[in-house]
């Protein structure tokens, strides 16, 4: 799985539930400080995740990937 | 020993202060590791020695766990789990047995004695940041091999009694940095101002709220509207000042030792709904209860549909609720909030916008009426308090200002003295409205700490705050009988 | 500004100000809580208290009495010149206004434990033993605990606005009084010649102000002193009368001679125990402390209590009786009065 796969799935996923196409998310955009964004979106973002990366989340492992670049990072390496 | 006095700003807190920089700069790391320990521990003693051997045994366990768990992954989860009961039967026997007992015996009629057991200090809290270490190091975010670095992260005296809930991983890499290891000034001016921010806070503004609070909770069932309406907004007041003030105080300290706590509050009183609430309101513990509690709960029950995460929400606020205290009020407190909570994710689906006042003002009117369930010692008060605020004992206002009314006066309306209960006058009705002000208007601290700068306005403020607060420290409300 | 200036600077006036405070509190001393005399001849006149118990307290056992009164506020306008007339020594007037019997007790047996004590004058009062009166009196065990140093009342007395506000109050006080009024406040305060009597004697009431007085206090001590939760059945009064047993047990295992009577109180306010359906428990009471002391009854419809302007308002016995009260109770014949006023009682 790719980088861009992977961002791909994470700003796809935070469009829909935030029900928002136009938002501007880059690399450095730190998704706690999403306006709206709550701690169920928050959750529907690890799950999907979880379930089209096949990967797991250890408890409390998810809530210290701040910015979008480090939620790649981490999933790309427990893809690989 | 409390934040809040003489002992603890004069005697304790400089001599922690010295000899921890002291043996730094001797280059005797070890000595100040333990010198810090043996801090904490006085500094926890002080109320009552005898909760001492339980908080090191909580420490002992805990640490003793985690090293067998990374020694042995095969049987981790046996050790987690041996943990997690450890950490959760010693919070349950000491703050919900008697809970439990008095339960049992009003629904089956029994008859077993109560244990009268006193809640040891802080257990609430050490127990907790003690479950998210042990977690974290079942999966592998964690490893700590030092003895002397874990009790450190449990007992470090700032956040020992009242929080901020850390985490270990945040903690540590502080402690361990050579940088932090000695004398700071912007730190410590940093430090000295939220401290005495902080302290004005608590004693100030919470305890002046507090006295009328105290007041006007004796009397619930006499209260008339106005009295009853300045009474509870007194203790929504005085929870936050007194409990953001603590806060404030805590991370104030820790900065002396160049230490950075968490942000707790984020002035919640700002909030436009119960979700953004609780993103404000002390915020560790939401961070916790969301992470540990929240997710796991959520994950177990499978496919996530929203149901099932409105039935986590719910699930989730009543421990958190049951977490504040042993009691029915904070059963239905927790409740209550998980139900808020609920409807604000169902309203967000509907896509409405309320005006943000509407919005801030129903907020603000269920927390105040929720904290009145929350302060109450048992639902009868609360109830009582209720019927008050609703006009059950009529409206009083004051002769002096609306002296022109007096042709309406009626069984509900009346012109006179507006708080007899609570021993206040016009002041009261001020401190009100600026305290509306204070939460609503003003800069929180944690953004008084990243626009800080040694200014010479920013050392008259913080002089002018901390002498302020230290002169209201022993402060008594006068007690003398008149002809009794 | 450097940070470093910043700190020291602010580190430097906070000390000094919290010093400074407390060494000018320590030597004006308003509350009279340290036993020195720095400038005594200047500052003589104390009336800035934030607290009535922590003043009697320390004056107490500044003094160190060797008889001590205590009850109530009824046994507060009696003279302690009455009682050092019959027991020699000296003696204090500990009442505590509005006090159960808890409270009395705990100062009562610091007294004992810690003071050379001879005898204790302790006046009983009804309303005291009701379970469901609160002990809310200022009253703190830190206040009796000598083990902490830095206890609540020093800190009080020492730190912060209240305490410097009262020391600058006192100091105004003392420059304005002339040496005269000096003199006159040391005399009634000492005691000595039993001033306080002649004072309280010329207090005189009007019988007007002595009705509004009472028809006060018969509607407002059922609010909370007489507040009848439990108090209407009479066992509820046997945790007091366990407590006070404790003080009586202390005293003999000491040798003090422990004195007790029971407070008059008028007509009307007997009237109001009934009204309250208090009369079993009252009955009870009086039958209790028969089982565990001697005493002098005084509260009973009696020549004094029959008539209310013997009192200053429902329950305070007028000062004047004063010296009558104590001769009955230490058999003076030589005090005239009317003939049925105390009746000793013992266990038969």
């Amino acid at each position: 799985m790719t980088r861009t796969e992977i961002n791909d799935i994470i700003v796809n996923e935070i469009k829909k539930v935030l029900e928002n196409d136009t938002m501007e998310i880059n690399a450095e955009t730190v998704i706690q400080d999403i306006p709206e964004w709550d701690s169920l979106n928050n959750v529907d973002l690890e799950m999907t995740l979880e379930t089209e990366c096949g990967i797991d989340f250890e408890v409390g492992e998810f809530e210290e990937l701040k910015t979008l670049s480090d939620m790649i990072d981490t999933v790309g390496k427990k893809v690989n | 020993m409390l934040f809040n006095s003489y002992q603890f700003i004069f005697i304790f807190l400089p001599i922690a202060f010295g000899g921890y920089f002291f043996l730094n700069a001797k280059n005797f790391f070890l000595g100040s590791k333990v010198w810090i320990i043996l801090s904490s521990l006085f500094f926890y003693s002080w109320w009552n020695i005898n909760y001492l051997p339980l908080i090191v045994l909580s420490i002992l366990v805990n640490f003793f766990i985690s090293q067998a768990l990374m020694k042995d992954p095969q049987h981790k989860k046996l050790f987690l789990l041996a943990g997690l009961g450890f950490n959760i039967g010693l919070l349950g026997y000491f703050k919900y047995m008697d809970f439990f007992i008095g339960n049992i015996n009003w629904t089956l009629g029994t008859d077993i004695p109560l244990l009268h057991l006193a809640l040891p200090l802080a257990i609430s809290f050490y127990t907790l940041q003690q479950i998210a270490y042990l977690v974290d190091s079942y999966g592998g975010l964690v490893k700590e091999k030092n003895f002397l670095d874990y009790t450190i992260f449990v007992t470090f005296f700032p956040q020992l009694i009242a929080g901020p809930i850390v985490h270990h991983k945040e903690m540590m890499p502080q402690f361990a940095s050579l940088k932090n290891k000695f004398l700071n000034f912007d730190n410590i001016a940093l430090g000295l101002f939220i401290f005495s921010l902080g302290l004005f806070k608590k004693v100030v503004i919470a305890d002046t709220f507090g006295m009328w609070t105290n007041a006007g909770y004796a009397h619930a069932e006499a209260l008339n509207l106005i009295e009853a309406w300045v009474t509870s907004l007194s203790y929504t007041f005085q929870l936050y000042f007194d409990f953001s003030g603590y806060t404030d105080m805590a991370i104030g300290a820790a900065l002396l030792f160049n230490i950075k706590l968490p942000q707790n509050f984020n002035s919640p009183y700002k909030a436009t709904g119960l979700i953004d609430f609780w993103q404000r309101w002390h915020m560790t513990l939401t961070r916790f209860i969301t992470t540990y509690i929240f997710k796991p709960f959520l994950k177990a029950l499978g496919k996530v549909t929203f149901e099932k995460a409105m039935f986590a929400t719910i699930f989730t606020m009543l421990i958190a609720g049951i977490w504040h205290g042993a009691a029915w009020t904070f059963v239905f407190f927790g409740i209550l909030h998980g139900l808020a909570i609920t409807i604000n994710h169902y309203w967000k689906k509907t896509g409405i916008h309320l005006p943000v006042w509407a919005a801030w003002f129903i907020t603000f009117n269920f927390l105040n009426f929720s904290f009145v369930i929350f302060r109450a010692e048992n639902m009868e008060i609360a109830i009582s308090m209720f019927k008050s605020m609703f006009g059950m004992n009529g409206l009083v206002l004051s002769e002096k200002y609306f002296a022109f009314l007096n042709s309406f006066e009626n069984g509900f309306f009346v012109l006179g003295d507006v708080y007899p209960y609570i021993d206040g006058n016009s002041r009261t009705t001020i401190a009100i409205l600026l305290a509306f002000v204070l939460v609503l208007v003003f800069k929180n601290s944690t953004a008084f700490l990243r626009e800080f700068m040694s200014t010479r306005a920013s050392l008259f403020y913080g002089m002018f705050l901390f002498l302020i607060a230290t002169s209201f420290m022993s402060r008594i409300s006068e007690f003398l009988y008149f002809n009794f | 500004m450097s940070f470093k200036f910043w700190n020291k600077f602010f580190l430097i006036t906070a000390f000094s100000f919290f010093i400074l405070t407390a060494a000018f509190n320590f030597t004006v001393n308003p509350y009279g809580l340290f036993n020195h005399h720095f400038f005594s001849d200047f500052i003589v006149i104390k009336k800035h208290t934030v607290s009535e118990r922590m003043q009697i307290f320390y004056t107490t056992i500044h003094k160190d009495p060797q008889n001590i009164m205590m009850g109530t506020s009824r046994i507060g306008m009696l003279s302690p010149a009455d009682v050092t007339k019959y027991l020699g020594g000296t003696t204090s007037n500990m009442a505590m206004a509005g006090s159960n019997i808890e409270e009395q007790s705990q100062y009562l047996l610091y007294m004992i434990k810690n003071h050379s004590v001879k005898n204790i004058v302790w006046s009983m009062d009804f309303c005291s033993f009701n379970p469901d009166l609160p002990n809310d009196g200022d009253f703190t065990y830190d206040r009796l605990d000598s083990g902490t140093y830095l206890n609540r009342d020093r800190k009080i007395a020492l730190m912060g606005f209240q305490a410097s506000k009262n020391s600058f109050l006192t100091l105004y006080d003392n420059f304005k009084a002339s040496d005269k009024e000096k003199e006159e406040y040391k005399r009634v305060l000492d005691d000595e010649d039993g001033e306080f009597q002649k004072h309280m004697q010329n207090t005189v009431l009007t019988k007007k102000e002595i009705d509004d007085y009472t028809a006060w206090q018969i509607e407002n001590y059922p609010k909370k002193f007489l507040v009848v939760r439990t108090f209407d059945q009479p066992h509820s009064i046997d945790p007091n009368l366990k407590k006070m047993q404790t003080v009586i047990d202390a005293c003999k295992k000491k040798n003090i001679n422990l004195v007790i009577y029971t407070s008059p109180v008028s007509k009307d306010f007997l009237q109001l125990y009934k009204d309250l359906g208090l009369e079993k428990t009252f009955k009870y009471w009086k039958k209790g402390l028969a089982d565990i002391t001697a005493y002098t009854d005084f509260c009973y419809l009696n020549d004094i209590t029959k008539n209310p302007y013997n009192f200053l308002d429902a329950t305070h016995l007028h000062s004047k009786y004063s010296a009558l009260l104590f001769a009955r109770i230490f058999n003076d014949p030589s005090v005239k009065g009317p003939k049925d006023f105390g009746k000793y009682i013992n266990k038969k």
